[in-house]
């Protein structure tokens, strides 16, 4: 019973404060963002204009707006895909592809 | 002399920039997996109460086979330990006492009385009592 007080109470501060970095692994926002502007889905890279790279807030916009618009993930999933991608990028599920 | 195209880049020790192949670096990914990232994400914040359905347990469920019996309870016997317990150190004594009292056994067991008396004539020779 207790277990599913907290349970729920993590639950509703996630929704309220968002997700605590910390636990999913992530040091900063930004990091989150920088895991994903790498990301290439069907070889189509996610930031495209050389501006949008080097603004960060530019850069963030960008991404929320791709995963808005085309998975449907709302942008307080953000930090859980990251934290997915950079786990798998970890232990080898997902490889990064250098030039 | 050769191609001066070829060795222009290499002037001063200078190596020529590389052109790009085609792919450049980053974490290639499918939509497929995009889809599958965003169905982890969903199972991730669904706490475990909202995951699992609670089914109350019936005895059909724990154990078919109990199920399938009679369901009348089993009347059980049960065993009270007698309120005088012999002691136990006493016991084998009074067994002697009746035992060894031949006219008892004379008295309560007529197909015994053979045996009494020739028990009973053979403790008088050795000097007991019968």
């Amino acid at each position: 019973m207790a277990t599913k007080n907290t349970t729920t109470k993590q639950a509703v501060a996630d929704k309220q404060n968002g997700p605590s970095l910390e636990s999913l692994g992530l040091k900063s926002p930004i990091e989150i963002f920088d895991i994903l502007s790498i990301l290439r889905v069907d070889n189509e890279p996610l930031i495209k204009s050389s501006q949008a790279l080097l603004d960060q807030k530019l850069k963030a916009q960008t991404i929320m707006e791709y995963f808005k618009t085309k998975f449907n993930i709302s942008p307080g999933d953000l930090p859980y895909l990251a934290s997915m991608i950079k786990h798998d990028l970890k232990h080898g599920k997902i490889k990064l592809r250098r030039n | 002399m050769g191609d001066l195209s070829q060795n222009i880049g290499n002037i001063g020790g200078v190596r020529p920039t590389q052109r790009s192949e085609g792919t450049q670096a980053g974490v290639y990914l499918s939509s497929d997996q995009i889809e599958d990232y965003k169905a982890r994400i969903r199972q991730v914040q669904t706490s475990p109460a909202e995951r699992f359905t609670e089914i109350p347990a019936t005895l059909g469920r724990l154990n078919p086979d109990a199920a399938a019996q009679d369901p009348t309870p089993i009347n059980r016997q049960i065993i009270q330990e007698a309120a005088q317990a012999p002691d136990p150190s006493n016991s084998t004594a009074g067994i002697e006492q009746l035992a060894g009292n031949l006219q008892v056994i004379y008295a309560l067991l007529p197909q015994a009385r053979p045996l009494a008396r020739q028990a009973a004539a053979e403790q008088r020779l050795v000097g007991g009592k019968a």
